[in-house]
């Protein structure tokens, strides 16, 4: 049983999720100061999306860090449930691109974890 | 007739290799800059790699190379502080500290080329800077803010201070590499959960910098587990009650550091010393020893270039027969098969680096290729070294001996080539990456 009974549904959430957390200044100062990109490649179910200073764009464009694995493992990072380190080595989640960019993204996470909680909660109230 | 003022190769006499420079030619260190100005390369290194790789090479020649006999010759459990020290100023035992706590911040690539940097002059002392930040790993990797603040600072006062890395023991050495021997591992040290924390009981052997470390990255396994199955990630002060530093390891290489066995009996860690959650031991292993690998390799490619330096300049001035070695055929040849296995050797590890800066968890492939190779490549290039100095590769003062003794190390730890050999064909047929 995965947390998001579709695509399209997981796709949803995480990309308005993303571009609520662009309208928050430090995470988007802290994007454009590192000029960094994430790519998000998620399987069970699917999410393809890149997120940079400027936009969250659906498909498979490439990024700076691209994050692969399942989204229910992504779900549980950004909710703090699972640390990213622990999701690498006990999820599957792996990250290919600039590795010292990982702490960029631990940074970035706990703004993009709050605005995707915020979309579950309304979701199920 | 020449007035060459070099005596026979052939006779086991005990005068110095001439340590002069060979008039009007360039060390190889300058070819590779001359080399790498001149032509395109599809590895440039990033400009902090090349800074750093300046730095260590200035600090290997100008204040390693001086200790390497002495350090060498030295009784086995001596151990040169004030080297370590000056290698701390430098920024050594930091390197892989982000620079937002104060460290330098390199990635794989850059401890890799500080290593071959190092290595080529003394492996031994590269293993001690080596096996610190090996140690330092799973604290880095872990993300763990508590963790990071208890044991990173300590690298980043004025006073050197080294972390080591325990998992090889008397029964389990290769069966704590390979993740299909986990259930079949013998006699692993064991955690027993005890209230809060846990209690830490068994032997770790051959610990490089166990004998002068602060803490260490210990493995041990959940008590009630088969075999490692359990395998779980420590940190533990070696001042903790119940630690003993065994004897220094009497070592026909790798002398200058001290490889030792660290006993823990009922020594009690805390829960919060636990890295990335129990029974993560061996998820954590591969991301560390594919990354360590990369590294290894360097150290090993360092060995065959300091081989390759020693006999090429030996070559260039030693005259038989009229003219110097190196217009021998037989020497040349040598010399140019010596050459290509360090240019194939860098590249190997170049591109494992790379590739463990890029991907996380690394791959298991191309860092167990490149230090599979690059370890032979060091046996290799070695003994081909002493075969041209002759006599003189076999006298301590030469260094060459040295280097001969220590390419034997590198294929030891962080993998034998069997262990290296069941990962590249675990990937080849597709079990692992």
């Amino acid at each position: 049983m995965t947390v998001h009974a579709t695509a399209a549904e997981a796709q949803a959430v995480l990309a308005d999720a993303a571009r609520a957390a662009l309208n928050d200044a430090a995470f988007a100062a802290a994007l454009k100061e590192s000029d960094f990109s994430l790519q998000l490649a998620l399987t069970g179910p699917q999410v393809a999306l890149r997120i940079d200073k400027d936009e969250v764009a659906e498909g498979a464009q490439a990024a700076t860090v691209r994050l692969e694995g399942e989204t229910d493992a992504l779900h549980a990072v950004l909710l703090g449930q699972l640390p990213l380190p622990r999701a690498i080595v006990e999820h599957g989640l792996a990250v290919k691109g600039k590795v010292t960019a990982v702490r960029q993204l631990g940074a970035l996470l706990p703004v993009l974890g709050r605005e995707y909680h915020r979309r579950l909660t309304a979701a199920s109230a | 007739m020449t007035d060459s003022p070099v005596t026979t190769a052939g006779s086991l006499g005990t005068s110095a290799v001439p340590t002069g420079p060979v008039p009007n030619a360039p060390t190889l260190s300058d070819l590779r800059a001359l080399k790498a100005a001149a032509m395109p390369s599809i590895f440039d290194l990033p400009p902090d790699v090349e800074e750093l790789r300046d730095e260590v090479r200035e600090f290997a020649q100008t204040v390693v190379k001086p200790r390497v006999l002495e350090n060498d010759l030295a009784p086995h459990d001596e151990f040169d502080w004030e080297m370590v020290r000056l290698g701390h100023e430098l920024g050594l035992l930091r390197l892989t500290i982000p620079k937002d706590f104060g460290g330098r911040g390199m990635g794989v690539l850059g401890v890799a080329v500080a290593m071959e940097e190092l290595a080529s002059v003394c492996a031994s002392t590269a293993l001690i800077f080596g096996a610190s930040m090996l140690g330092q790993t799973s604290v880095l990797f872990s993300g763990d803010q508590q963790l990071q603040a208890r044991f990173l600072p300590p690298f980043l006062g004025d006073e050197p201070v080294l972390a080591c890395n325990g998992i090889t023991e008397e029964v389990s050495g290769c069966d704590l590499l390979i993740p299909e021997n986990a259930e079949l591992a013998a006699d692993v040290m064991t955690a027993r959960r005890d209230g809060d924390g846990y209690v830490l009981n068994g032997i770790k052997r051959f610990i490089t910098n166990g004998k002068v470390a602060q803490w260490a990255t210990v493995f041990a396994n959940i008590e009630g587990n088969p075999g490692a199955t359990g395998l779980t990630v420590f940190v533990v002060p070696l001042d903790s009650e119940g630690v003993t530093r065994g004897a220094v390891a009497d070592k026909m290489g790798y002398r200058a550091c001290l490889g030792t066995t660290l006993t823990f009996e009922d020594v009690v860690v805390p829960a919060e010393n636990v890295v990335l959650g129990e029974g993560n031991g061996w998820n954590y292993l591969s991301v560390q020893s594919n990354q360590a690998r990369s590294i290894v390799a360097a150290i090993s490619t360092g060995v065959a270039r300091g081989a390759l330096e020693y006999a090429r300049e030996f070559a260039g001035e030693r005259v038989q027969a009229g003219k110097p070695l190196w217009e021998h055929q037989f020497t040349a040849r040598k010399l140019a098969e010596m050459s290509a296995k360090v240019e194939a050797s860098r590249l190997l590890y170049l591109q494992a680096a790379y590739q463990a800066d890029n991907m996380l968890p690394a791959p298991v492939y191309g860092p167990a290729v490149a230090k599979l190779f690059a370890d032979r490549a060091a046996i290799e290039v070695a003994e081909e070294a002493m075969s041209i100095l002759g006599a003189r590769g076999y006298c301590r003062e030469n260094h060459v001996e040295k280097l001969v003794r220590e390419s034997f190390g590198a294929r030891i730890y962080e993998g034998t080539p069997e262990v290296l050999a069941l990962a590249i064909t675990g990937s080849l047929y597709g079990r692992r990456v």
